[in-house]
């Protein structure tokens, strides 16, 4: 018979063997970044590698040719693909267990509340943390963010971009010109709609540049603005007796959509293509729930961690865009 | 001899020589004409106007002619010009016989769509034989691609709809879908909520006690 501390670890793992799966999509949906992602299929499993290796876009292979009868195809084939290299990042999320709390949870119903409970918050802390890792740099320890894949290298004391020493996947941006994301430097909030229809075409005049899979991802102020822009322009249309003063559903930029996340800095208006950017994971080192073990010093109090292993890629820079500087 | 018999003399030996000079400018003037046509035919074509094999093959015949013409009278310039004008005539002939075909496949194609629903079903399949049998319709390769593959995907729609109703079976069975979980944007049909992770683990877990 086992004691009640072994009763809630196995509640533990098993409620979390079933719910793995559950927990996995809720992740994937949880931040407007991944969920089209996950929509555009870019979410995707790589299974034990020593480190991430993917193949970067940025040119076409020429190859095409209007041809007549007996003509001959060129058979070289075009430099186009290159690789990126980058590492696995790891979250960790710790669930602690105090023995105290389990005593006062014994029974059936208790227990169940209690593992709910525990993990429920767990999972919220993981979603939090990677929403939060999106929109921050990478350290030795978090994934890649924005700032990393779309940056926005812009020197004030000199008034330029500067994109000496930047990097990404090991691809130095300072010479690599063909590896640089569009930039442009908001000066003036009234023009800012000038400034997003101009990154739109400039990222329109790039060869392929698979538009319809353009996000475009700022915080919840400049997502308001847009809508108080809007504001003027809705169209009413009375057919019953309800009313709305707010858009429904997300607002969108020539079709695309435009959302907020909380994470979002407060000065730019990310222009994500989800075509070209991938959050790779492996499938065997996700959502794992680590054994329980003691808190030395603690009497009775275990923990445990639940681990993902994970890393979010840019492979063609170009197609992706920021406008910084926003002063609104 | 009279004045007028010695000058009637002289517009025939005029004649007889100009007789000698004309082959050679009328071979210039039918090759330029033969141009002139072939290039105003390549006009049509890229303007996507249709092109008729009759013309095509009726000024193939004019230039074999004069091809022939020229190579009695040793003109190898022209010959070579006359080559040149057929090589490129053969080579719209072959590309509009090509896009006959074409035209002929889509047609067929659209009828085909238009008489049975699930043609599009069999795309992958149709092309597939029709690597086997070069020459069948597209009809043809509908009909034999359903036959040899429409039981099996017959079969994977039973599957999926047994999976359906299994599904639905799994969420009667456990009754309601609990409030209480983190439910916000969970698509996933599979996927269990945490409340409905927890209650399957409790009843493992709490069986006989």
């Amino acid at each position: 018979m086992p004691t009640w501390t072994e009763t809630i670890d196995n509640l533990f793992t098993t409620t979390w063997a079933y719910r793995k799966e559950g927990a996995t999509e809720q992740l994937f949906y949880s931040t407007p970044v991944i969920e089209f992602l996950k929509k555009r299929d870019n979410v995707k499993t790589v299974r034990g590698a020593l480190r991430l290796e993917f193949p970067l876009e940025f040119a076409n292979t020429s190859n095409a040719r209007w041809i007549t009868k007996g003509s001959v195809l060129p058979v070289t084939d075009n430099d186009y693909l290159t690789e990126g290299k980058d590492e696995w990042k790891y979250i960790a999320v710790q669930i602690v267990r105090y023995m105290t709390d389990e005593q006062k949870n014994r029974g059936k119903y208790q227990a169940i509340d209690y593992v709910q409970s525990k993990l429920r918050s767990a999972e919220r802390d993981l979603m939090s943390t990677l929403e939060s890792a999106i929109f921050s740099n990478a350290t030795a320890e978090t994934i890649n963010g924005l700032p990393d894949l779309i940056k926005f290298p812009w020197d004030s004391n000199n008034n330029v971009f500067d994109w000496t020493g930047a990097t990404l996947h090991g691809i130095d941006q300072g010479t690599n010109t063909w590896f640089r994301n569009q930039v442009i430097n908001n000066t003036d909030a009234n023009a800012l709609t000038v400034d997003m229809r101009k990154m739109f075409y400039t990222l329109k005049k790039l060869k392929n540049p698979v538009l319809n899979s353009l996000v475009l991802i700022t915080n919840a102020d400049i997502e308001e603005w847009y809508e108080s822009q809007l504001a003027a322009k809705f169209q009413i249309v009375a057919t019953q007796l309800k009313g709305d003063l707010g858009a429904e559903g997300p607002l969108t930029f020539k079709g695309r959509p435009i959302m907020s996340s909380p994470s979002a800095p407060s000065d730019k208006i990310y222009f994500v293509n989800t075509e070209f950017l991938k959050l790779y994971y492996d499938p065997e080192y996700w959502m794992e729930m680590t054994e329980w073990k003691p808190i030395p010093n603690q009497a009775g109090d275990k923990l445990a961690q639940i681990v993902c292993t994970l890393n979010l890629v840019c492979t063609r820079p170009a197609a992706q865009g920021c406008i910084g500087n926003i002063s609104l | 001899m009279s004045e007028e018999v010695r000058n009637e003399e002289k517009v025939q030996a005029t004649e007889e020589v100009n007789e000698q000079v004309n082959p050679l400018e009328v071979l210039v003037d039918k090759v330029e004409s033969l141009s002139s046509k072939i290039e105003d035919l390549q006009a049509k074509g890229s303007e996507g106007e249709y092109l008729s094999l009759d013309d095509l093959q009726d000024l193939l015949s004019s230039v074999e002619d004069t091809k022939e013409e020229a190579e009695k009278v040793g003109e190898d310039e022209t010959v070579r010009q006359l080559k040149a004008l057929k090589a490129q005539l053969e080579q719209e002939i072959v590309n509009l016989k090509q896009q006959v075909l074409e035209m002929r496949i889509l047609q067929e194609v659209e009828k085909c769509r238009a008489k049975y629903k699930d043609f599009d079903e069999y795309q992958k399949e149709m092309l597939e034989l029709s690597g086997v049998y070069p020459n069948a319709s597209v009809e043809d390769l509908y009909l034999l691609a359903k036959a040899k593959y429409g039981e099996k995907k017959s079969n994977n729609k039973v599957k999926e709809r047994k999976e359906v109703s299994l599904d639905e079976l799994r969420r009667m069975l456990k009754g309601e879908k609990p409030t209480g979980a983190v439910s916000t944007g969970n698509k996933a049909k599979t996927a269990l909520s945490l409340a409905e992770a927890a209650a399957i683990a409790a009843e493992e877990i709490f069986k006989g006690g």
